[in-house]
């Protein structure tokens, strides 16, 4: 698969003839798939089993409430998956799910979550192909029951010894402890397996593979900002660092380029159309989660994204409300007055600054945002406590 | 998203129960005598898709799911609760609650009985009583359980379910291991219980507990018999 030709040019011009031969195939990544298209397992052995349990998830999720079921959203990442892969794309379900971190996770039948969290983070399409082509990666080489086999025989394993050293020391649980790092690193391996899969993927269906690297800058830049997070062990971790990722995405990704070269896009437009969509409830749930330093470095980020701004000010109100540290108030205040500059900007702003306002003694302008906010929605479940409110500042 | 009954919980059931090796127990609670119908006609019985899994115990007392067991015993429960009823001059049919609408309502007392009948399992007929429940207060799913009427003109639902394990041959010697050592090691158990469904209240007027350390529903004729125990006390017509 690598031609080893000394002459520069003509190495470029054989790889460039090669690419259209291969562009989008399944065989021209450096780690062959395991499983055929369609493939199922045999229903008596131990995936099987496994698979059995991994449907009823599947069945629980599709009726699940916490399902974001948007059917342009849900369509525009499922043509990802095909762009990423046209052979599998049929075996793989991608569910979006109403959860504000950053996680996606791979399932052994071709069912995969993303979480909402990731559509916060992220800033266009090929950064959605990296994690989408990371997860496939993990599709295709069937990583799931591979851990759960090593899972089984690490904790048969780990028992005999428990017992053994148990029954003759009264030492117990000394093997299960031993068999947690040995797991952890062979999960280790199989996440670098999947970077790299992901990386050639997304390469080959022409999005800019430094993006996959850039992914990783930003979740690395939200921890820095996160006072609260302690240092993980890289021991017990299960993926490999964020540093450590970053540093071989950017090499990986270096040496795809030089190797296939050709125009790679970014495509930023449709992917930030399709998460204003879900916008409002990501980032209210976001909120909800009261990690203020994480809000904050991604609304900061949004800024440079064409989302509405007068969202993200609305947001900005949001969190200061909610954190309340010293000066918060004003910074609140100041944001939600700007959000309400333009139309968009959800109309229960006015009701906050009323809270605010009337904290700040100002009782002039708590009252007239209490009055518009009676006004945009004379109908709210809470309109008893704000006339009561308003009547209060008489 | 774990499914809701999961091996930890039953475990806890089963010894808080304090099981006798080689028997089969049944519990019930029952709160009417007999069935009656809306119309005039015998009433009319729908059995829900039944919640069955069969597992392999493993020698850490890790269980799998065993997809084509699993297969096996449910045909084998549809065709044996079909025929215990109908001996009983019961008016029963299968019903395979297939919602195509995921947004539509039928869904949902599937679900919901999910958590009740876990909840009779435990606080009814099992030992965690809770304390400041009224003595004799119903068990519901709600008056929305009526949606399954509109849909197939039944005055009752039955919904069964069943858990078994079977020691693997890793179990077995993890058995001989540990008795060398003078540790105890238990098998596979089965637990089930049988729950009827008034479709117009969405009360639950009939609940019967089974448990055993024998019986293989991997077996037609254990699975007959299984069932037999399941539904012996079933109010009739």
């Amino acid at each position: 698969m690598s031609f080893q030709i000394s002459l520069g040019k003509i190495r470029i011009l054989l790889v460039s003839t090669l690419l259209s031969a291969f562009q989008l195939s399944a065989t021209s990544l450096s780690i062959q798939p395991v499983i055929d298209v369609n493939y199922r397992p045999d229903p008596a052995s131990d995936e099987g089993g496994f698979w059995y349990q991994v449907e009823k998830i599947e069945r629980d999720v599709q009726l699940s409430p916490y399902r974001i079921k948007d059917q342009e959203l849900n369509e525009y990442v499922q043509s990802v998956v095909c762009r990423l892969t046209p052979e599998y794309c049929a075996n793989i379900r991608v569910y979006i799910i109403d959860n504000p971190n950053f996680n996606a996770a791979m399932f052994p039948n071709g069912m995969m979550h993303i979480w909402s969290g990731v559509f916060l983070r992220l800033e266009n399409e090929a950064q959605l192909a990296s994690i989408l082509g990371h997860e496939i990666g993990h599709y295709l080489q069937t990583h799931q029951i591979q851990q759960f086999r090593e899972l089984k025989d690490a904790s048969a394993a780990a028992l005999v010894i428990d017992i053994a050293v148990g029954s003759l020391t009264g030492i117990v649980g000394l093997g299960t402890l031993l068999s947690g790092s040995a797991l952890a690193e062979f999960g280790r391996d199989q996440e670098r397996e999947a970077d790299i899969i992901g990386l050639e993927m997304m390469g080959h269906a022409g999005y800019d593979t430094h993006e996959s690297g850039q992914v990783w800058g930003l979740l690395i830049a939200e921890r820095e900002a996160d006072l609260s997070k302690e240092e993980r062990s890289i021991f017990w971790a299960t993926h490999p660092t964020s540093e450590e990722r970053l540093s071989n995405l950017n090499n990986q990704s270096t040496l795809f380029q030089e190797k296939w070269q050709k125009e790679y896009t970014r495509e930023e437009n449709e992917f930030r159309k399709q998460v204003a969509k879900i916008y409002h409830r990501a980032m209210s749930n976001h909120l909800s989660l009261q990690e203020y330093e994480q809000t904050e470095s991604i609304l900061e980020r949004h800024k440079n994204i064409n989302y509405d701004p007068a969202l993200i000010e609305y947001f900005y109100g949001e969190l200061y409300r909610l954190r309340g540290e010293p000066g918060d108030t004003q910074l609140s205040i100041s944001a939600y007055e700007t959000a309400l500059q333009q139309q968009s900007c959800p109309k229960d702003a006015h009701k906050q600054l009323g809270y605010l306002y009337t904290k700040e003694k100002n009782k002039k302008l708590a009252k007239k945002h209490f009055g518009s906010y009676l006004e945009n929605y004379p109908e709210a479940e809470d309109k008893a406590m704000i006339k009561y409110y308003m009547e209060l500042l008489n | 998203m774990q499914a809701f009954v999961s091996y930890s919980k039953i475990s806890f059931i089963i010894f808080s129960l304090l099981i006798m090796a080689g028997c089969a127990s049944t519990t019930n609670y029952n709160s009417v005598e007999n069935l009656n119908s809306s119309e005039n006609a015998n009433p009319r019985l729908i059995i829900m898709p039944i919640d069955v899994e069969l597992s392999i115990l493993g020698a850490t007392g890790v269980t799998e799911v065993q997809a084509e067991w699993t297969a096996d015993a449910r045909g084998f429960l549809e065709q044996e609760i079909t025929d215990h009823l109908a001996a009983n001059n019961s008016d029963a049919t299968l019903f395979n609650n297939d919602v195509q609408d995921i947004d539509s309502v039928q869904a949902q007392p599937e679900k919901l009985h999910e958590a009740v009948g876990y909840s009779i399992l435990v606080h009814e007929v099992g030992a965690v009583k809770l304390p400041t429940r009224p003595k004799n207060g119903t068990w519901t799913l709600g008056e929305k359980a009526s949606v399954l009427k509109e849909k197939t003109g039944a005055d009752y639902a039955l919904f069964v379910f069943m858990r078994d394990s079977y020691a693997s041959a890793g179990r077995k010697a993890m058995q001989v291991f540990g008795a060398l050592v003078g540790v105890g090691i238990p098998g596979g158990t089965q637990l089930g219980f049988s729950s009827l469904v008034d479709l117009n209240t969405g009360d639950i007027v009939w609940f019967n507990r089974l448990i055993s350390s024998s019986g293989d529903l991997r077996e037609q004729d254990s699975a007959r018999e299984t069932v037999a125990n399941l539904l012996d006390s079933i109010p009739s017509a």
